[in-house]
């Protein structure tokens, strides 16, 4: 199934590269689909050979050629293609609706998408629609005729929503659920079950333990298992993959949960009244070490590396 | 303190709304104009596996894909183009059509009587058999998806008039032709299994 979606997300490339326009952020999103895979980039290399070889264009020059009419070929040849994937002998018409269901059930299945520590990856859905998984982050994409949805499982993404009328785009993180037409946005999950929401584009609306609240451009909220409380929108947050985190009387609990995106260990705080404590400052959160440094100065902590592990705990 | 423009100096925490997004500022290395070695590596592996699926021989191939990347170092060099990716294939691709176009300027056509006694070449049988698997492809499809492949490819028409020729939205134009290219591609495997002999 993986290897179908990757040869459709080949073609739809190959479509997009070969169009007169194709702009900066389409070509950002189509170097990183490039990059991000091997296998991507023997999937377009095949795509793309297939429309730029003469080939193509001498058969499609024919024209439709005198034995088209014949319907049962075809017939013939989408059985030959789907035996392959279903076991146990089927008649040619259960194997068409076979096929058919297939081909609607496909983007049903949930994909999963991740990253590593510090690494960032911008997915192309098959509407149009993009999201960019921050460091240690882990999405599980669902797409249903009713509703596109996606389940932010861990760390952080920004998506930016094809508009499309009658499916509107869920992103859930936990209890929190956004849902969206058409519009650019980011999600975070902290520590605990804090959750942040940023809109640069568009309308949104959070929803949480049964409140919901509507999101415009510019604005943010914090949902944490007390509430959801309106914070201000920083230059950080929209560029959120430039490394740096401002805390503005934010807990460490949020610091940390911003520092585990890049860090190759896990960083933990034992103790709640820890991660409540709230910071100040505007950190390089893709230094780890520099930063948690500065933490267990300013605010009397002490960082302990254990077993692949690290724990700031309170000095004694 | 690398000269990178007066927007490189210190961190300042203005909102500045040219910058691309995620794009590091803060990060010099970013902002060089040469490519880290394992970018180079995966264009390059890009372009080895477009040049095999074209057909190239090993050593052509390797060539296209060295000169392709002295080119795109040298428009690097200018300035950040769209996508690096689509840019080194494009130029891969135009470097191996005027390969091929020099190389059949200097060899005569093989003529079918001679080409029949000797054992066929690979090619020769590959792209017959590759014209028929496209064409039975083609039959296939529905006519609209067709003449939108042919719009497209032939007549190298614009997604905007080919919609409003065919009475189409531009998605839909799109949708066909990217469903065209799964199509062709799954006959042309199908055509290659059955191809086979049976062990």
């Amino acid at each position: 199934m993986n290897d179908d979606q990757i040869k459709f997300e080949a073609a739809f490339w190959v479509e997009r590269i070969n169009r007169p326009v194709f702009d900066v952020a389409d070509g950002a999103a189509f170097d990183e689909w490039m990059r991000s895979d091997p296998l991507h980039r023997e999937a377009f290399a095949a795509m793309a050979a297939i429309w730029d070889d003469d080939t193509l264009k001498r058969a499609l020059a024919e024209g439709p050629s005198v034995a088209a009419l014949s319907g049962p070929d075809c017939i013939g040849h989408a059985r030959r293609y789907y035996r392959q994937r279903i076991t146990g002998s089927l008649s040619v018409a259960a194997a068409v609706m076979l096929a058919v269901a297939l081909f609607w059930l496909m983007p049903m299945i949930p994909r999963d998408y991740e990253s590593g520590p510090g690494e960032f990856r911008t997915i192309a859905l098959r509407d149009g629609s993009r999201v960019s998984l921050g460091g240690n982050s882990a999405v599980e994409v669902r797409y249903l005729p009713w509703r596109r949805s996606v389940r932010l499982t861990r760390g952080e993404a920004a998506f930016d929503v094809a508009h499309e009328t009658d499916r509107p785009f869920q992103v859930d993180a936990g209890a929190t659920r956004v849902s969206v037409l058409g519009t650019a946005f980011h999600v975070d999950r902290f520590a605990g079950e804090a959750v942040g929401v940023q809109v640069s584009r568009g309308l949104v609306q959070v929803g949480a333990s049964g409140r919901a609240a509507k999101l415009h451009a510019g604005e943010a909220v914090r949902v944490t298992s007390t509430g959801m409380q309106r914070v201000a929108m920083l230059e950080e947050d929209r560029n959120w993959r430039s490394g740096w985190f401002v805390a503005d009387n934010a807990p460490l609990g949020d610091l940390v949960g911003k520092l585990n995106r890049y860090s190759d260990v896990p960083i933990a705080i034992p103790d709640k009244r820890v991660a409540a404590q709230s910071v100040v400052g505007r950190f390089k959160i893709s230094d780890e070490e520099s930063v948690l440094n500065a933490i267990a100065d300013a605010y009397h902590l002490k960082i302990v590396h254990r077993g692949g592990e690290i724990s700031i705990v309170k000095h004694n | 303190m690398c000269g990178y423009g007066p927007h490189m100096n210190g961190h300042s925490t203005r909102y500045r709304p040219s910058k691309t997004e995620g794009f590091e500022a803060d990060d010099p290395s970013r902002q060089t104009p040469a490519l880290p070695e394992a970018e180079w590596q995966s264009i390059r592996h890009a372009i080895l596996a477009y040049m095999r699926r074209r057909g190239a021989a090993r050593d052509v191939a390797e060539d296209v894909a060295q000169e392709s990347l002295t080119k795109l170092l040298a428009y690097v060099q200018r300035g950040r183009p769209a996508s690096l990716y689509a840019l080194a294939l494009k130029i891969a691709a135009n470097s191996f059509v005027d390969r091929v176009r020099q190389e059949s300027r200097y060899e005569a056509p093989v003529s079918f009587e001679q080409a029949s006694e000797a054992p066929l070449p690979d090619a020769v049988a590959s792209d017959r058999q590759q014209v028929a698997i496209l064409t039975q492809a083609l039959d296939c499809m529905p006519p609209l998806r067709r003449k939108v492949l042919v719009r497209r490819r032939i007549d190298n028409q614009s997604h905007a008039r080919i919609a409003g020729e065919l009475g189409l939205s531009v998605a839909a134009v799109e949708k066909h032709v990217v469903r065209g290219l799964c199509d062709i591609r799954r006959a042309m495997e199908d055509g290659a299994q059955s191809g086979k002999p049976m062990p």
